[in-house]
């Protein structure tokens, strides 16, 4: 990065596209399916855009919206307004997307996370949900357009333009990716462009709060890598225009993967007039209050609420992230605590222990259920071992005391050696850097 | 009629088959004069009559077939802008030519159901835009009454088709008047139902929020037993109604006494002073004639009228731009040069009032307009039971009399716009003829959901005066 972004704070908005989990498409009874099946087999007269088929709401995918929309912290609305965006686009069939961005699924909340070792709030703006488009392949020459993913069902969360640090916004969008997963709502995998990301940013000098007069929309980006890097390069490109004196502009910019580049895609000049209207196709839908009460008095568990879980397993942060982030570790764990095993230790088996790698939760339990039948558990023993292990190790207690962390390790494995492995490898732990200390 | 053909197929007296070569028979000599059909679907037709033949013939309960295929081989032809399965359809426009849908709309499957034979599709405007049929790309249709004139519009084709019985019932859409105008053109019944009343699956939309799916019959009796068949809820378009669909046909058997103590609203503002004069005699002499019957006559008023057709031409043109969206050249073989002169029109009127910073000026104040002629008409039927107004303010132009001035075209729909901008039903019933010979309707509108109400009215009357036994020289 270059010198003056210390002059320059970020401001940064995030969008974050994602498709929904149903059985049907947002309009249709068309499967939802758009990764794994052939081009164009989960199409119908209504997906299409074909001349006098008419859209009829998913209440499914609205709910799934709901759920996810509650739990994210912003006020459901009580009514739903789907609304057409006129734009021409050849993957927009009809002409015009429908979606409901003047009165969405949920608006305004705040919304805690996780960002180092921080946690930091930010406030949504709304999230609304709308309809894929299709997708275009060019090749030799040709463009093919694959229905599949027309009308696809979309929830967009907008927040408020509250990011001022790029590790805090990938942060966020790595904890809206479990909340996704967490809920069920949707696989969320970035890869499969289940979930993509904007950004809306501009720069501002540092102490100033005032909002910048302009922003530039970042479109599509597909990984968090990416992210970081467009991010990077906005924040650099935008601050030393403004460092030269140059006038910024609302404008919409694409990220080249290749060259790790940002570039122009449409200026303000350009920009479209959607020309939104309520759509007369469909009814305004009124959520009653059976429905509403029925999202929000519902339990579900969260990443917060299973974080709230680890922690009163005394885990670590860094463990209770890497389980609330990883599924099929958490089982695991949860297993393993199942079989009386340490919430410590389970989580040490499954993060760290080299020997139980790649194992299945039934193997570890089987080993340790082995080894405990001839373990040593007297701690005296152990403490014999330590000590003649320090005695003849004193460059290792030397290192150690200089800071060197590896060098516990390497006592730890000698105790180990000399138990021929029958010592509890915890207990070795806690007794090599007790007599370390001292 | 649909009760004769019934009673005739149920005695053998003819088949399904020699109906309906009879009727396709009549096409090929009558059409080249009156250009109604732009396709005519011979093969598809033959194969129906055919499977009705063969219903009949191994039924062994006539009366339970009927009742369960209400329109066993009766000749149907469906305006050009009913999408049909393997059938060309083409809203009468260049624009699509050549598209052939993959799918039926709700209301042809209905008729098929119904055991209906379709005959064919009829001219219109293109994508229905016109009060006169002079908008189609595929040529003007004619007046059976009179072939120099108009055969009135969008629904041009199926007025004439009904009219020179080229079929037993036509289907029309009606989103200002374009079933209820060429009703009245040509000596037909046309019935607008309540919005959501019929779906709109499947037929090409022009103003998404008005149009209304309707039919043209040569009686009353025959406009029930139709909406009979296609009204009712469809889950495939999200704004149609679950209301109950009443048993409109046995309504009709004491529509003399219903007359008896009814009120009729005549509104003032429709009565213009530019309403022709024939016109005005004729519906006064129609509304004199259920006063004799038992009736009461109420002057009433419906104050925002005058603001109706204004707010009609932001609202469809509006969401027509958005519609026509679609027909980017990129699906449907021709590009957006194809469009007519009145779809360029509407297209640009539209995108201009919809963009930002016009959109409150003009469609949101027309959408609050349009609550206010609702109410209108919610006041007005506290006091009468149903409103008797002209149809048109002119009788048919003379082909040509009117293209080149807009304004004049978009006039014709004055009297007709606000039942679709309050989404109440209206039926055009054949009231008389000129001093020349050209037919003239009145229009009744109810409220809501009333067309069981408006048939008996209209049936009542029709049984008076028989104007449906009178037909064109041709």
């Amino acid at each position: 990065m270059s010198e003056n972004n210390t002059q320059y704070e970020l401001v940064l908005g995030m969008e974050i596209h994602m498709q929904l989990d149903t059985d049907k498409k947002m309009f249709c009874s068309c499967k939802n399916d758009p990764f794994n099946s052939e081009p164009n087999a989960n199409v119908c007269p209504v997906c299409l855009g074909l001349p006098g088929a008419l859209p009829v709401a998913n209440l499914d995918a609205i709910k799934k919206a709901q759920l996810m929309v509650h739990n994210l912290g912003l006020t459901l609305n009580d009514k739903i307004i789907f609304e057409r965006k006129n734009y021409f686009y050849p993957d927009l069939p009809k002409g015009f997307q429908l979606t409901c961005p003047h009165n969405p699924i949920g608006s305004g909340g705040d919304f805690s996370f996780v960002s180092g070792t921080e946690t930091k709030t930010i406030r949504w703006r709304e999230v609304h949900l709308e309809e894929d488009t299709a997708k275009s392949t060019h090749e030799h020459g040709e463009t093919k357009i694959d229905f599949n993913k027309s009308s696809v069902p979309l929830l967009e969360m907008v927040t408020e333009p509250d990011f001022h640090d790029i590790e805090d916004a990938v942060n966020f969008c790595k904890e809206i990716q479990l909340f996704a997963r967490y809920l069920g709502i949707s696989e969320a995998s970035m890869e499969k462009g289940h979930m993509r990301l904007e950004a809306n940013i501009s720069v501002r000098p540092k102490g100033t709060t005032e909002l910048p007069n302009y922003r530039v929309e970042l479109k599509n980006i597909n990984s968090f890598g990416f992210m970081r890097k467009a991010l990077a390069f906005e924040l650099r490109r935008q601050s030393e225009a403004l460092e030269a004196g140059e006038t910024l502009y609302q404008e919409t910019r694409g990220f080249n993967e290749k060259t790790g580049k940002t570039f122009l895609q449409r200026s303000k000049e350009d920009a479209h007039d959607y020309r939104y209207f309520p759509e007369p196709d469909i009814p305004v839908i009124e959520i009653d209050k059976i429905w509403l009460e029925e999202i929000t008095t519902s339990q579900n568990e969260t990443p917060k609420t299973r974080r709230e879980k680890l922690k009163t397993d005394q885990l670590n942060n860094q463990y209770i992230e890497i389980l609330v982030a990883n599924e099929e570790q958490l089982k695991k764990y949860t297993t393993l605590l199942q079989a009386q095993i340490a919430p410590n230790k389970a989580a040490n088996f499954i993060i760290n222990e080299a020997a139980y790698a790649g194992k299945t939760a039934q193997e570890i339990i089987e080993a340790e259920k082995a080894k405990q039948s001839d373990k040593i558990s007297d701690t005296s023993e152990i403490e014999n071992f330590v000590k003649q292990a320090i005695e003849q190790n004193p460059k290792a207690v030397e290192d150690y005391k200089n800071g060197n962390q590896n060098s516990i390790q390497f006592l730890i494995g000698q105790v180990m050696k000399l138990s021929r492995g029958k010592a509890d490898a915890m207990v070795v732990r806690e007794i090599v850097e007790k007599n370390l200390l001292n | 009629m649909i009760s004769q053909i019934i009673t005739d197929l149920k005695s053998k007296k003819y088949t399904a088959t020699e109906l309906t070569k009879k009727y396709l028979a009549r096409i090929s000599e009558q059409n080249p004069k009156l250009n109604a059909y732009v396709t005519v679907s011979t093969e598809e037709a033959l194969k129906a009559a055919g499977e009705a033949d063969k219903l009949i013939a191994s039924s062994t309960d006539l009366d339970k077939l009927f009742e369960e295929k209400p329109l066993l081989g009766v000749p149907v032809a469906l305006k050009d802008i009913f999408s049909t399965k393997n059938i060309e359809t083409t809203a009468a426009s260049n624009i699509l030519k050549g598209y052939i849908p993959p799918y039926d709309a709700t209301v042809v499957t209905r008729i098929k159901n119904a055991g209906g034979v379709v005959l064919g599709k009829l001219n219109c405007d293109a994508f229905a835009h016109g009060a006169s049929g002079e908008n189609s790309d595929f040529g003007v249709t004619k007046n059976p009454y009179d072939l120099d004139r108009v055969a009135g519009g969008s629904s041009s084709g199926s007025g004439a088709s009904v009219a020179a019985e080229l079929a037993v019932i036509s289907t029309g859409t009606d989103t200002g008047g374009s079933v209820r105008n060429p009703a009245s053109f040509t000596n037909t019944v046309g019935l607008k139902p309540t919005y959501s009343r019929v779906s709109r699956y499947g037929i090409i939309a022009m103003a998404s929020s008005l149009d209304s799916i309707g039919h043209l019959s040569k009686t009353v009796e025959d406009s029930a037993r139709f909406l009979q068949v296609t009204a009712g809820f469809d889950p495939l378009d999200g704004s149609s109604a679950k209301n109950e669909v009443p048993n409109y046909v046995e309504g009709l058997k004491n529509s003399a006494e219903a007359i008896k103590k009814l009120k009729i609203g005549l509104p003032k503002e429709y009565f213009l002073d530019a309403l022709n004069p024939e016109i005005r005699e004729t519906v006064m002499a129609a509304a004199k004639k259920y006063e004799e019957m038992g009736a009461e006559l109420v002057e009433i008023s419906l104050p925002n009228t005058e603001y109706a057709l204004a707010t009609y031409y932001i609202i469809v043109p509006s969401e027509v731009s958005s519609n026509l969206g679609r027909f980017d050249g990129i699906r449907y073989g021709f590009d957006r040069s194809k469009f007519g002169a009145e779809a360029k029109r509407r297209i640009m009127i539209g995108t201009h009032v919809l963009s930002s910073g016009y959109y409150d000026a003009y469609y949101l104040k027309a959408q609050k307009v349009r609550t206010l002629l609702i109410n209108d008409f919610k006041e007005a039927f506290k006091k009468v039971d149903v409103i008797l107004t002209p149809v048109t303010p002119d009788l048919p132009p003379k082909i040509g009399e009117n293209v080149n001035d807009p304004l004049k075209m978009y006039l014709m729909d004055i009297l007709s716009v606000t039942a679709n901008l309050a989404g109440i039903p209206g039926l055009s019933v054949p009231a008389g003829f000129s001093k020349s010979g050209l037919p003239i309707g009145m229009q009744l509108l109810g409220p809501h959901f009333s067309e069981d109400l408006l048939f008996k009215v209209g049936h009542a009357y029709e049984q008076e005066t028989k104007f449906y036994e009178r037909n064109p020289n041709l």
